[in-house]
């Protein structure tokens, strides 16, 4: 429990900085390497390091060398379990077919 | 309305989703397969669909943009996502299969992400229509990677509901 809750402390802190939001949305669609992420934001590249670590520590995002670049993406299970992301992606195509179903009647 | 059913074989590698339209099977084609009428539906909910490219036939292609017009869901108002189908098979009324991409504006499509085959199948269930449509990935983490990229919607309002909480 405390480290659940310590966890949770980690992962609030990550998200009120609207740079790590930025971050995280970004890294949520598609993998980014780090340079690539330098390159979106007015920072230096030690500030968007970090940044990462950061939301690495509150297991938001996770790191993994691809030749000499390091590349990063959202942790499987950052803030939904699988079971959750399963329900938003069934959520989705309920809200698209829901759509088509009005247009065919 | 029905509920859509998705069920994850991460064994054989299929994603499936299925879903009992309250229409004719003739009219549930017509909304895959004619333009006018797939940009009407194809975005999720706050989503906008414009084709830019679309030609059901096999080997042809659909090109499409979908803009998320709704303020509420945060950072993705505005933003436009892009993808591509690249129609393989057609079987009239029945079925079709293609190849889903994420593209670009232009059409070029995004190698760095997973390209599924999908197959969309049309049952008549007595003047309803059953459509089931199975995804085929390569690796089963294909298939998680499929569905965290379906939390369009849902993604910024968890966002919100922290930024509440963080005050």
């Amino acid at each position: 429990m405390v480290e659940y809750t310590q966890q949770l402390d980690f992962i609030f802190a990550s998200l009120s900085d609207p740079t790590r939001r930025d971050i995280l949305a970004r890294v949520a669609r598609a993998e980014f390497s780090i340079s690539e992420l330098v390159a979106e934001y007015d920072m230096s590249f030690a500030a968007v390091a970090k940044h990462l670590k950061i939301m690495e520590q509150a297991r938001l995002i996770v790191k993994r060398k691809e030749g000499k670049k390091q590349m990063v993406s959202l942790a499987p299970d950052a803030l939904m379990s699988a079971d959750e992301y399963l329900e938003q992606y069934r959520r989705m195509w309920q809200g698209r077919y829901d759509k088509l179903d009005k247009l065919i009647r | 309305m029905t509920d859509v059913k998705v069920t994850k074989d991460l064994e054989n590698k299929k994603l499936i989703i299925e879903y009992t339209a309250g229409g004719p099977v003739e009219k549930v084609w017509r909304a895959f397969s004619e333009k006018d009428m797939f940009e009407k539906w194809w975005g999720p909910e706050g989503w906008e669909t414009e084709a830019k490219e679309f030609d059901f036939a096999p080997g042809g292609r659909v090109h499409y943009g979908m803009k998320c017009v709704d303020e509420n869901q945060g950072e993705w108002f505005g933003q436009v996502s892009w993808g591509v189908m690249d129609l393989q098979a057609i079987d009239e009324g029945k079925s079709f299969t293609y190849k889903d991409y994420f593209s670009d504006e232009a059409g070029a499509l995004k190698t760095d992400m997973p390209a599924l085959t999908v197959k969309n199948e049309f049952f008549d269930e007595g003047g309803k229509t059953k459509i089931v449509s199975t995804s085929f990935a390569d690796t089963p983490e294909q298939i998680e990677e499929l569905i965290k990229m379906g939390m369009i919607e849902g993604f910024s309002s968890q966002l919100r509901k922290l930024d509440e909480l963080v005050g």
